[in-house]
């Protein structure tokens, strides 16, 4: 018995070998730490179940509270310059909304000029001129938006847009006198995720850092005077960037009583050359914009917004250009005529349920237009902007 | 299994899970508009009504005015019991003032409607409380927010006392301002 019972154990030493029993002990070791673990790390996710109508009144003033957006200061504020998706309670967020600007006329710096300075009509091209000119330019915009807040804090988002652009021309070329070229499709979709902070009861800050992936169209084609019917369409006309953009954004927002107010500063940083071999400008926008809740329902608002945005960097090569003249044929296809500065004025007006059944869920119309413009031009300025949003939450 | 990792496991396993029992019995977490529901239904525990008012087989009516959020984190206290009545919930959303009820609540937004109403609001036995600051600054009785992360109240003791209202001491004591 001995002997068996040493050949048991020299057995047991034995590294490769278990013998039944001890696989028992192992699995029922692994068995208690699991319930140990699972029981502790649960009180995580949960508070004790505490009869809370019954509350002593120094309990519940001990008590931490989790805030709720839903009646606060920085639901006020949604879809105004600040992503979609952390200001109330609900957990999903979505968002349509539609943007149209418009492009009528064209400026050199601050200076405005006449279509008949742009256009080319005898003589010789000089670097203001163009045989060829785009008009009016309308850039519309449907956007499709989804967020999902992940905790308290942190809420991810997702945007699809859907693009359409018109552009009317004149042109000093034959057949070419006055034509319209126009391009549509799906654009450059973004995700985001946000990270907010209440700094008081009236302050709030939000942080959020986005990508833009390359998925609009930069090989958009059409008929424009060239060696052929379906050429090359220029930068303008293009549905996105080509490349993978870095979209980091800060938003302030506070509160004093019926005034909702905050700032903005929103960032497009490029990352390097699209298959086209150009990147366009970064662009950098800063605002400032006030709210005022006129009624439970019926919410004005005003916005001051400046832009800078950076030159083309590269060039696509199959956009026309006269190397031996280095001359080209419009400013739209010309990299240096790209960038500028503006200041634009917006108006805006947001619309609730006015039986106050739909809290979370409002209408938005925003309008304005530029009042200062400073364009590496000539180049097409913007005339004005309008926008309908409408968003949902539950 | 070795001793000192034996040990080892057992005692991260005994970390593990006491430590977030430990924190989590540390201070009890309650989302904002349900301890909001909660500590006005508490304020309305230590106020006294005048007794003409109270009938014991009527209900005890708390009248919420344009805020379901709110409304919804009060269903907690729905058929409760304070007065010796049975606590129901009401939500208004029209302009009209429910005056057969003990508490109004008054959101943020309200405060148009509180001044068009305060002046009757006045001459009733009724609780008015708000979440609003604004609305408290222009006369309502009790005002309940949070502060930093956790509840606070505010009491107008001069518009208690002049609505017939009696507001016990012991509440008083946990104000963080009162008005006199």
């Amino acid at each position: 018995m001995l002997k068996l019972a040493q050949r048991y154990k020299s057995f047991r030493s034995i590294s490769f070998y278990r013998h039944p029993i001890d696989i028992v002990k192992t699995i029922k070791n692994y068995l208690l730490a699991y319930l140990f673990l699972a029981m502790g790390l649960s009180a995580f996710g949960q508070t004790p179940p505490v009869d809370l109508a019954n509350m002593s009144l120094g309990d519940l003033l001990n008590a931490k509270i989790i805030r709720s957006y839903a009646d606060h200061a920085a639901f006020k504020t949604g879809g105004q310059g600040a992503p979609l998706g952390y200001l109330d309670s609900s957990r999903f967020h979505f968002s349509t909304s539609y943007v149209k600007v418009r492009f009528d006329g064209y400026m050199d710096g601050t200076d405005d000029l006449s279509l008949g300075e742009v256009l080319l009509s005898g003589g010789t091209q000089t670097d203001k001129n163009f045989p060829i000119v785009p008009t009016v330019i309308t850039q519309e915009a449907t956007q499709f938006k989804t967020a999902y807040t992940l905790s308290e804090q942190i809420t991810l988002s997702l945007s699809i847009p859907y693009i359409r652009q018109s552009s009317e021309h004149i042109s000093n070329k034959d057949g070419f006198e006055e034509f319209t070229i126009v391009s549509e499709g799906l654009g450059d979709i973004e995700t985001a995720i946000s990270w907010f902070k209440q700094l008081d009861n009236n302050n709030h800050l939000l942080l959020s850092l986005g990508i833009s992936l390359p998925t609009g169209s930069i090989d958009e084609t059409g008929d424009t005077p060239g060696p052929g019917r379906d050429n090359q369409l220029p930068y303008t006309m293009q549905l996105g960037s080509g490349t993978y953009d870095i979209k980091p954004s800060i938003n302030y927002f506070g509160v004093a009583g019926d005034w909702t107010y905050g700032a903005d500063l929103n960032m497009t940083l490029r990352t390097g050359k699209n298959d086209r071999d150009y990147r366009l400008g970064n662009v950098y926008q800063a605002g400032i914009w006030t709210r005022y809740a006129l009624t439970d329902w019926i919410q004005p608002s005003f916005r001051i917004d400046g832009v800078v945005w950076d030159k083309i960097s590269g060039k696509d090569t199959d956009l026309p250009y006269n190397p031996v003249t280095d001359r080209y044929p419009a400013a739209v296809v010309k990299p240096d005529n790209f960038g500028g500065t503006k200041l634009l004025a917006l108006v805006g007006l947001r619309l609730k349920d006015p039986r106050g059944r739909l809290e979370n869920t409002f209408l938005e119309f925003e309008a304005g237009a530029p009042f200062y413009q400073d364009l590496n031009g000539p180049q097409p300025s913007e005339d004005w902007r309008f926008s309908a949003s409408f968003v949902l939450s539950f | 299994m070795q001793p000192f990792k034996k040990c080892f496991f057992w005692a991260l396993c005994v970390l593990l899970s006491t430590g977030p029992i430990c924190a989590a019995n540390d201070r009890l977490v309650i989302e904002e508009n349900q301890g909001k529901a909660l500590l006005i239904y508490n304020i309305a525990k230590f106020t006294e009504w005048p007794a003409a008012t109270a009938s014991s087989d009527t209900p005890f009516n708390f009248t919420l005015w344009n805020d379901n959020a709110l409304a919804d984190a009060f269903q907690i206290i729905e058929g409760q019991e304070t007065q010796g009545r049975k606590v129901k919930i009401n939500r208004q959303n029209k302009d009209s003032i429910a005056v057969d009820c003990q508490v109004i609540v008054i959101p943020k937004q309200q405060l148009q409607r509180f001044i068009k109403a305060r002046d009757e609001l006045d001459k009733l036995p009724i609780l008015t409380v708000t979440t609003e600051p604004n609305v408290f600054e222009a006369g309502a009785m009790v005002l309940v927010e949070v502060v930093d992360d956790h509840l606070a109240f505010s009491v107008n003791l001069a518009a208690v006392k002049a609505s017939g209202l009696e507001i016990s001491g012991n509440l008083l004591r946990h104000a963080e301002e009162v008005k006199f």
